[in-house]
């Protein structure tokens, strides 16, 4: 049974970056499908997000660190690891952890990894990260999460954005427990899959042949979905998920002010809300403006729809993230006024790596 | 009316809500429906989890040769 719980780290700060360029979800952007934007918009609850053409995940997590430093006042050589949860990466290798070391100027005597997870990929990397302070073995640990700019190129899906979000954890004995459910599905590897590219399809001139999938042309470098698979996965899961963790760590849903979802669509989520019979009122959203924006959702969510809420009393969280893998995890934590969120950071086009070039 | 016709009658109802028609013919698949799309989809799930207490892969909902077929399948699943 994948239950833990942690004492001893308190989340210290959390920041989240997006691309300034903003794409309004019209017609254009939902391409040839039979039902209007705006029915679009009204179902999935997504109406504009950020993307852009030259930004990775490693650059927004990399400006949404820089700016988290600062505002905490934290010394670069305090910083003991740095967790880096992404789809996709900068490169297939090496890890973006390391290059993000380099670029932050943090100390050579630093831990550094990657994970491969995405909507469930925050929750996942907190309950590693956390596990590497409560110890007491780290004292700093930054964990980064998010997904932007695609392997290959490809026209958008309307339902993803681009966000990068980091969370810092602080080593702290009188710290409230941090609790994880956390579960995996590996049958369902191919309700959400990029099937080429990885070493069991490798990358060939045929990977970039279009293909008709439900209607639509893609190549095989490019996320598919079974959204009626993963829609029924959410629905179903996510309740079970609290109430083990409820009966596990005998609490419940009520006792938390507020209940993050990762963004995966609004239909979905509104039919686990209600399927858990939680106010709504509690359940902050910030898929209208950002759309999913996968292992990033759940910390821009709380960054761009909690801060002022946060800053003037302590507040118990519950969060679960849940989808490709399948894979998903449910956690809790608070976050009190003396955590710091900062301000959400915009970052310009040409706000990318300009150190770790690989030229021929 | 035996209660079976009338749980299958408040089935095809809602479905017909779903593919917005008025009036669906059950000996059609889903897909012979312009209106299905890949919301009706979501809906379709959403109101066999939520009515009906159960789920149906996507693959599972296109393999039945009717309307019909599914909806008899649902009401015994029941």
């Amino acid at each position: 049974m994948a239950f833990l719980g942690f004492k001893n780290v308190r989340i210290a700060g959390l920041s989240a970056a997006v691309p300034k360029k903003c794409s309004i979800i019209d017609q254009n952007s939902i391409g040839g499908a039979r039902y209007s934007a705006e029915e679009y918009s009204e179902s999935v609850g997504i109406y504009q997000r950020r993307v852009s053409d030259t930004l990775t995940t490693g650059d927004l997590c990399y400006w949404a660190a820089d700016r988290l430093i600062a505002d905490l006042d934290w010394e670069k050589k305090e910083i003991d690891a740095i967790i880096f949860v992404s789809l996709s990466p900068d490169f297939m290798q090496p890890a973006t952890a390391g290059l993000i070391q380099d670029r932050l100027g943090l100390t050579k005597e630093c831990f550094a990894e990657d994970i491969l997870l995405g909507c469930s990929g925050w929750v996942y990397g907190l309950c590693n990260a956390v596990s590497l302070v409560s110890s007491g073995n780290m004292k700093k640990v930054l964990l980064m999460a998010g997904d932007a700019k695609f392997r290959a190129k490809h026209a958008l899906d309307p339902l993803f954005g681009f966000a990068g979000t980091v969370t810092a954890l602080e080593y702290d004995e009188s710290a409230d427990p941090i609790r994880f459910h956390m579960g995996t599905d590996g049958s369902g590897f191919d309700a959400l899959i990029i099937p080429d590219g990885g070493a069991r399809h490798q990358l060939s001139v045929d990977s970039f042949k279009l293909e008709n999938v439900d209607g639509k042309l893609m190549h095989r470098v490019q996320g598919r979905m079974k959204g009626m698979d993963v829609f029924s996965f959410g629905i179903t899961t996510v309740p079970k998920s609290f109430k083990k963790f409820c009966e596990h760590f005998d609490t419940t849903l009520d006792s938390f002010d507020y209940c993050v979802l990762h963004q995966a669509n609004k239909k979905m989520n509104d039919a686990i809300v209600k399927k858990l019979k939680f106010d709504p009122q509690r359940v902050p959203y910030s898929l209208h403006d950002f759309a999913n924006t996968s292992s990033a959702s759940i910390p821009l969510t709380i960054v761009t729809q909690l801060k002022c809420a946060c800053a003037e009393s302590k507040k118990n969280i519950i969060c679960c993230g849940f989808g490709i893998g399948l894979s998903w995890g449910t956690a809790s934590f608070v976050i009190d006024p003396l955590c710091h969120i900062s301000d959400l950071v915009e970052v310009d086009e040409d706000g990318d790596d300009k150190i770790h070039v690989v030229y021929v | 009316m035996n209660i079976n016709n009338k749980k299958m009658e408040e089935l095809i109802q809602k479905l017909a809500d779903i593919l917005e028609v008025d009036e669906l013919d059950i000996n059609k698949k889903f897909t012979d429906y312009e209106e299905w799309d890949s919301l009706a989809g979501l809906s379709l799930i959403a109101l066999l989890d939520s009515d009906y207490n159960m789920t149906m892969k996507n693959k599972e909902v296109l393999a039945f040769d009717s309307i019909k077929d599914f909806c008899e399948a649902v009401i015994k699943n029941r």
